[in-house]
């Protein structure tokens, strides 16, 4: 009993672990979305909300290009190499009253690396 | 002249007037509801796919008997075993020859050609190794005149692509043996002020042509053709389900209507040859009173009649049984309705997922687009039993 018990913990920790790597392996948005609230901002004001991520690959990146869904939103981005284990980000810029009219602005992220793969990332901003 | 001979002139005249009226009843084409139902009940498999990179937005293809899933953000086509692993992703946004600008749609040209159609109105081309065919090249909406009035209805320069498709549409383009494409069409109002879906309705849906012929290797819009049925007319005018969704079937091309039980059978020639077709069950089909651009300017209220009320959407034909399915929805948030029709004949009609647009078959196995979100890809499938 006791070892069944003990194999299972082992075998749900090395999953856990799996996962993680697995997880952590590639390029990590800790947001991908961000909650603008009512009456948060003055409809006025302008909007400069910024994503970032780890470059959690085997070898550095480069942000190729950041796509919005609305024109009324400019990105902005981190234009160096963003080597192995360093930190990059992506800026979303705009104003509340359009941000208030469209309720929701994505961008798509284009992230290359130096093996010539690309990876692709959504981030939202988004008027709740 | 003699009284006789007036006599002879009005016998004359009636007998041209019965056989004028004769040949109208024989010009109206014949319409056919018939059941016969043979399939009673569906055993749906939802196939979830591994996880991948995704941005929630886009559509399933069944393409040489594998399946694909293409992003309309990221602009990949991922390719999946039949475990739902992906095995290879192809094209991602970008200006290189293995990458793609954009697309909305995605039309397989059936000679190896992939073809592409973005809202910027440009067609690309790709060969079946997903590397760029030529230069882009731009819907030519034939049209020579800067003008057209509400008399030109039968002009291709009067319309446009209508990109109105439903929320739960699979961006599904039908080709026929010529690689041309069938597109459905509108009129917007800033092309016509006085000849579009929200102003002289009556005149609008008498006339106006629904789906268009398109060179899939030139982009040009070549004939225009399709009448929306009576209903849109009795109705007043139903413009939130004016939509329409073709097919190619051997050498006809089907249309459904969003509104309309009947699908409609063009010929080669662009005629009308019949309608088919029965009522979806469980529809709610109390529509609202147009209220012209209002209605379609109201963000909330067209959503609202998208989600309460039932209609037509998805069609798609099966050579191999010869078999027509078509999707419709019923106003319930919770689940649509798929019906099946061996040529004329309603031979089932079932309950199925809310989006649920055939899309193919590989092996015994029907594939239905499906549901995409951030957090999950999953594909529908079914077998029918023999019958």
């Amino acid at each position: 009993m006791k070892i069944s018990l003990y194999l299972s913990i082992v075998i749900s920790v090395v999953f856990f672990l799996l996962e993680i790597s697995t997880c952590y392996s590639q390029i990590h948005f800790e947001k991908s979305r961000i909650v603008i609230k009512q009456n948060q901002k003055h409809p006025d004001s302008t909007i400069n909300e910024i994503f970032f991520f780890k470059n959690n690959t085997e070898s550095d990146v480069l942000i190729a290009e950041v796509r919005t869904s609305c024109t009324c939103t400019t990105p902005g981005y981190s234009y160096d190499l963003i080597k192995k284990g360093q930190k990059g980000y992506v800026m979303l810029s705009t104003t509340t009253r359009q941000l208030m009219n469209s309720r929701k602005v994505d961008g798509v992220v284009k992230i290359t690396n130096q093996k010539g793969e690309k990876f692709f990332y959504k981030i939202e901003l988004r008027y709740d | 002249m003699r009284l006789s001979n007036y006599v002879f002139l009005f016998c004359a005249l009636i007998l041209a007037a019965i056989f004028s009226s004769c040949k109208m009843i024989d010009s109206e084409p014949p319409s056919y509801d018939l059941i016969n139902i043979k399939y009673h009940q569906l055993t749906i498999d939802t196939l979830i796919l591994n996880q991948i990179s995704t941005s929630g937005k886009g559509f399933f293809r069944i393409l040489d008997n594998e399946l694909y899933f293409f992003d309309k953000m990221f602009y990949t086509v991922n390719k999946f075993d039949s475990l739902g692993n992906r095995s290879s992703t192809y094209l991602g946004m970008g200006n290189d020859s293995s990458e793609i600008e954009q697309f909305e749609y995605f039309i397989n040209l059936n000679n190896h050609k992939r073809l592409f159609f973005g809202n910027d109105y440009r067609f690309r081309l790709y060969d079946d190794l997903w590397n760029k065919n030529g230069e882009d090249f731009i819907f030519n909406r034939n049209r020579p005149k800067r003008k057209y009035t509400k008399r030109d209805f039968k002009d291709p320069g009067m319309y446009d692509f209508n990109w109105d498709m439903s929320r739960l549409s699979t961006f599904w383009l039908p080709v026929n043996s010529n690689h041309q494409v069938i597109m459905p069409l509108t009129v917007t109002n800033q092309r016509n002020k006085k000849f579009n879906r929200f102003v002289n309705q009556d005149v609008f849906y008498a006339n106006a042509k629904t789906f268009g012929i398109v060179d899939g290797f030139t982009g040009k819009l070549v004939a225009v053709a399709g009448e929306y049925p009576l209903i849109y007319r009795q109705s007043k005018y139903l413009d939130l389900f004016a939509n329409n969704y073709m097919e190619v079937k051997e050498d006809t091309i089907l249309v459904s209507y969003e509104a309309e039980k009947n699908i409609h059978v063009y010929s080669p020639q662009l005629e009308l040859i019949y309608t088919f077709g029965s009522t979806g069950k469980k529809m709610n089909i109390d529509y609202p009173i147009s209220k012209g651009i209002e209605n379609y300017t109201n963000l909330s209220f067209a959503d609202s009649c998208e989600f309460n009320f039932g209609y037509y959407t998805h069609l798609y034909y099966d050579k191999s049984y010869d078999l027509i399915f078509r999707s419709y929805t019923t106003g319930d948030k919770n689940f649509s309705g798929l019906q099946i029709y061996n040529q004329k004949v309603l031979i089932g009609d079932f309950k199925v997922p809310r989006k649920f647009n055939i899309i193919g078959k590989v092996n015994q196995f029907y594939y239905a687009d499906g549901l995409v979100s951030d957090s999950n890809l999953s594909i529908f499938r079914f077998k029918l039993p023999k019958i």
